[in-house]
């Protein structure tokens, strides 16, 4: 029997972003949108997805007077994102089965 | 039957309440007309978004192949921004090293050696505005390890320097080259660059080897370190262009 994906992490864009944030402290929304190539209304709208599912954490303060959104991964969102990844190697290991 | 003598009564009557129950009965049925046309667009909508959703799904290879990358691509930003941190000591050190190399061997004293302490005051700024023009890195792991490794070898080539100064006199060359050779080696491997891991031990044993010997009571022994700036303005090079 196949392990369920993960349908939070089954999309390409909240995909991205948690393989950014799992390799960094934490990252601003700038550098996210910058390296995933997405809209900001789109980014926007997948980080509070993964934050609702407590996923990562957005923090939104200031940098000086320019306002600036953190997003850091949760030990939760690490947890499912290594379940995901072990999925996929199920997924992978066992092409007849499919 | 009932609705169709409604009509009528209506139809047949022209005065206001006539009028009321036209109004009336028009409404509903335009409202009957608006309410199937809502529940259609729902069913539009919602076809549109399950459509989208299951464009935008992938399979188990293209998950993998994505994580991968977007990894991958992350730790090669961190790296080449550790470059310029690689070039920016490499030039200080490659110029503190020739400024007291040139005084030593004009002079003869040896006390020109306390120059060495301007670097980190001159340096640490200078980092800082570096930071504040690149692209703004996320911290991380692999940065933090090799901000660290270098950071010990600064307290330990300062503190063995007061040692040798004022209690135990040592071959300093020897010793310091040697911990930045180690430094080095240690920073090649958490950056994954041959590069920097090879110049590490050229730099840190070749650099030994001449300090114990046939540099070690001349001033040519601080040439060494010119050379190791060098070398670490190379490798900084070679970390930025790599692909």
């Amino acid at each position: 029997m196949f392990k369920k994906l993960d349908p939070l992490l089954h999309s390409e864009l909240r995909l991205a972003v948690m393989s950014i944030l799992v390799g960094v402290d934490d990252a601003d929304f700038v550098y996210i949108k910058n390296k995933t190539g997405a809209t900001a209304g789109n980014l926007s709208v997948q980080l509070d997805k993964l934050s609702e599912a407590n996923y990562i954490t957005v923090k939104k303060g200031y940098k000086g007077k320019k306002p600036c959104t953190t997003c850091a991964v949760t030990d939760v969102g690490i947890k499912a994102f290594e379940e995901y990844v072990e999925a996929l190697r199920d997924y992978i290991a066992r092409p007849d089965k499919e | 039957m009932i609705l169709r003598e409604k009509r009528n009564i209506v139809y047949k009557n022209e005065n206001l309440f006539g009028l009321y129950y036209k109004l009336v009965y028009i409404c509903k049925e335009v409202y009957g007309v608006c309410a199937a046309l809502g529940a259609s667009t729902n069913i539009i909508s919602i076809s549109y978004l399950l459509i989208m959703e299951t464009k935008n799904k992938m399979t188990a290879e293209q998950s993998l192949k994505l994580i991968n990358e977007t990894i991958e691509n992350n730790r090669r930003v961190i790296t080449k921004k550790n470059g310029s941190y690689y070039i920016l000591w490499g030039i200080l050190l490659s110029v503190i090293s020739l400024v007291i190399f040139f005084l030593w061997d004009k002079t003869g004293s040896a006390a020109w050696n306390l120059l060495w302490f301007s670097m980190p005051i001159i340096g640490h700024p200078l980092a800082l505005l570096l930071d504040r023009g690149e692209e703004k890195v996320p911290g991380s792991f692999l940065s933090r390890l090799t901000a660290w490794i270098w950071g010990i070898f600064g307290v330990f080539s300062l503190s063995l320097a007061l040692i040798a100064f004022f209690w135990v006199p040592m071959n300093l060359s020897l010793v310091i080259i040697l911990l930045f050779g180690f430094a080095e080696c240690i920073s090649g491997i958490t950056l994954k660059s041959w590069p920097v891991i090879v110049s590490g031990l050229i730099i840190g044993l070749g650099g030994a080897v001449l300090a114990a010997g046939v540099l070690a009571t001349s001033a040519s022994q601080i040439l060494l370190f010119t050379l190791a700036g060098v070398v670490l303005i190379l490798t900084g090079v070679l970390i930025k262009i790599q692909k």
